[in-house]
């Protein structure tokens, strides 16, 4: 029992970034609950809760199937069995957590506790064992996440089909069922003669994935290939368009399934916006590791690496959300209001940009400046979306957001591109996989 | 290719560097000149790989300063960068190429690239550079490390453990040609290792770092006359506590001693010898033997 609570303990504690979060979290919830359920206190809570919850439920599986792939594992005592427990032991304290907060401050709604903790024990169930069978390759991987960034969109759709408006809204049909996905991941698990250990996953990334085709050996490849990895341009446009597609022809395929009914205008296209969001700060991390090699290699100064990998940020981000705008201008042919839609593109475009440099921000160790930051651009992504869906603020309103966005993005740069020119390689050096890990991940 | 402004290839004064409170290298001073072949040495953790990354400019200084042909190394000009070659403690290659794709990544970064150099090493070092790196062996990657610090011919050329994956063979002959590398005297070799007896067959200068301080810098015959180990015999028993200058270490048993002392050429052994009434027999040390006396 022990070795499940310590591996609980681990899947909430074990990120540095994490810690922050919760200390952030468990304050803007204490607050909320000491000020009452409504109004300002409630989006604290709101916030607190996504806070602790956010990493378990993103990045959960990739910590258990870090912890679980050591081969250390299969030589503890019922180590494998530890380590379910606890994972378990994570999924109802995060389920009995979010139905709490939503029980206390949704006096508007009309289902209870139980049926709460069963939903969110099912989704979590979903989120867990998605991330944990997704972190074996960069394809997997970021099918697994537009999966899960487009379950707000489709739960809806599909919980007015008949069977599973049934599940969604009996609490025992869906413990039965999140029992039964649970027993059959711990026959799996338990039984399973090699797990992949993340790593493998982590150095196929590092290393670009993908196959090789002929490279040009100029300045502008071996820079490309140094920092986004031989084929990271490539990968990123091909997760980017297939992200695009899935997210643009899943809302209508849901409408279908849940007979027709249509849906409002701007809510179609808002989980792009959210992939336009989320894309921007995905390569920054490795990126200013990868830069040490420019250093001495490629003669450039801290200043020009900084210009170079945001160039190369900036490439690999408009590859990925190539067709993204595309998508927005058939939705403005098709009738969609053209005001709305170029304010929803705009404003997720500079949240992008703001992640970005962000993520090029990160040559430092964390400081309560950053984790602040970080914070508000959550809250930021989360309130744009619930803002531009139900109409909270005016077309001048969001213009003025965009232009505090992109305000916050320039100054996010300013910070980013001050603190390269004492950027310390040392400690952000690129990561390092052994020589087995590598050939697996080949 | 020489720098009018110094000969010094590179030099440190009081160099310092703390990470999260912890000082990893403190009050360095060294120097390097032109043709110089200095080994480091060190325990694990000792600050070897920090001082190397924080004198080539990786890595911020927090106390003195660092150079490299006269210029401050955290702003290396490239013009400098260019005379630099780095093998790095953990290779920085991308498995998903091959040796020859990566070679060729490399090469676009400099302006002069001796492919004619390359070819020879590859072939004579036996690095199969048509396969993917992923698929080399940990010995053939460090090979494959070194060749991409070698292709743009470098003065001075820094090695972070350059042969802890080969066998004894390929480290031989690999320490071979780095000599035969620097044998027109023009170029500078820095190398970490904790092979000493490879230090021992190349190197002219030693370094050796204890707890992030820099406690012997010199050639290695004068190190060798310093450090020694010293037999002590006497007719009756001897004190608990010799009180030798610099001792090292002590191990008396009755009658007879052991003692590893240094700057041994400093002290007079007819004073001491008469000081104890003892017969004092003297053994000179290879560099393993004194290393591991310098760090008891």
């Amino acid at each position: 029992m022990k070795g499940a609570l310590q591996t609980a303990w681990l899947m909430f504690t074990c990120l540095g970034v994490q810690r922050w979060l919760n200390a952030v979290g468990a304050a803007l919830l204490a607050t909320g609950l000491a000020l009452g359920h409504a109004g300002a206190p409630l989006v604290a809570m709101a916030i607190g809760t996504a806070c602790l919850l956010l990493t378990p439920a993103f990045a959960g599986g990739m910590i258990f199937r870090g912890i679980a792939g050591a081969r250390i594992c299969r030589l503890i005592p019922h180590g494998r069995l530890q380590l379910l427990l606890g994972l378990l032991l994570v999924l109802i304290l995060g389920a009995a957590l979010f139905a709490t907060v939503t029980a206390l401050a949704g006096s508007r709604l009309t289902i209870g506790f139980p049926l709460l903790f069963a939903r969110a024990a099912f989704v979590g169930t979903i989120a867990l064992l998605a991330t944990f069978a997704g972190a074996v390759s960069v394809l997997t991987m970021t099918c697994v996440f537009i999966g899960l960034g487009s379950l707000p969109v489709i739960l809806p759709s599909l919980s007015r089909v008949g069977g599973i408006a049934y599940l969604f809204g009996s609490t025992s049909a869906l413990l039965v069922v999140t029992a039964c996905i649970w027993t059959t991941f711990g026959l799996w698990f338990l039984r399973a003669t090699f797990i992949t250990p993340l790593a493998v996953a982590e150095a196929g990334m590092a290393q670009g994935g993908g196959i090789v085709g002929r490279l040009k050996s100029s300045r502008s490849t071996a820079l490309t290939t140094f920092l986004l990895g031989p084929s990271g341009i490539a990968w990123g446009a091909i997760a980017g368009l297939f992200g695009t597609a899935l997210l643009t022809l899943l809302p209508r395929l849901t409408a279908l399934w849940s007979g027709g009914a249509v849906r409002p205008a701007m809510a179609d296209l808002l989980p792009l916006a959210g992939m336009v969001c989320v894309f921007g700060g995905i390569t920054g991390f490795a990126v200013t590791r990868r830069a040490k090699q420019l250093w001495l290699r490629g003669g450039y100064s801290r200043a020009e690496s900084f210009a170079v990998c945001e160039t190369q940020m900036w490439r690999y981000y408009a590859a990925s959300c190539s067709l993204v705008p595309v998508c927005f201008a058939v939705a403005i042919f098709l009738g969609k209001p053209a005001m709305s839609m170029v304010l929803l593109l705009s404003c997720a475009v500079t949240i992008g940009a703001c992640l970005l440099y962000f993520s090029l921000m990160r040559v430092q160790p964390w400081s309560v400046a950053d984790v602040l930051v970080a914070v508000a651009l959550i809250a930021a992504f989360v309130f744009l979306l619930g803002a531009l869906n139900n109409a909270w603020l005016s077309p001048a309103a969001t213009t003025a957001l965009l232009a505090v966005q992109a305000l916050a993005a320039w100054l996010l740069r300013r910070t980013a591109k001050s603190r390269w020119q004492r950027i310390d390689w040392l400690i952000h050096k690129p990561r390092q996989y052994s020589a087995q890990v590598l050939q697996r991940a080949s | 290719m020489n720098d009018s402004r110094t000969d010094s290839v590179l030099s440190t004064q009081h160099l310092g560097k703390t990470i999260g409170g912890r000082a990893i290298l403190s009050d360095i001073s060294v120097s390097l000149d032109r043709g110089d072949v200095v080994g480091v040495i060190g325990k694990n953790g000792a600050g070897k790989t920090t001082l190397l990354e924080t004198v080539l400019g990786f890595s911020p200084a927090t106390a003195g300063s660092s150079q490299i042909y006269g210029h401050d190394s955290f702003m290396l000009p490239a013009a400098v960068k260019s005379r630099v070659g780095f093998v790095p403690q953990q290779d920085d290659l991308m498995g998903m190429l091959t040796g020859k794709q990566q070679l060729g990544l490399v090469a676009a970064l400099y302006g002069g690239w001796d492919s004619g150099l390359i070819d020879r090493l590859a072939g004579e070092w036996e690095v199969p550079l048509q396969q993917r790196i992923a698929t080399l062996s940990g010995g053939e990657r460090q090979k494959l490390s070194t060749l991409l610090a070698l292709g743009h011919r470098p003065d001075l050329l820094v090695l972070d453990e350059p042969v802890s994956s080969l066998d004894p063979i390929a480290r031989r002959r690999f320490l071979q040609q780095i000599l035969e590398y620097t044998a027109d005297q023009q170029r500078t070799v820095l190398f970490s290792s904790h092979i000493v007896s490879d230090l021992e067959r190349v190197a002219n200068r030693i370094w050796i770092i204890r707890d992030g301080q820099m406690i012997w810098q010199g050639d290695l015959d004068a190190l060798k006359e310093s450090v020694v180990r010293l037999h002590v015999r006497a007719s009756q028993p001897l004190p608990a506590s010799l009180d030798i200058p610099h001792t090292l270490f002590e191990q008396v048993t009755g009658t007879s001693a052991v003692v590893a002392v240094s700057h041994w050429e400093q002290s007079d052994p007819a004073a001491v010898s008469r000081r104890l009434n003892a017969d004092i027999e003297v053994e000179a040390l290879g560099l393993e033997d004194i290393f591991l006396e310098l760090n008891r």
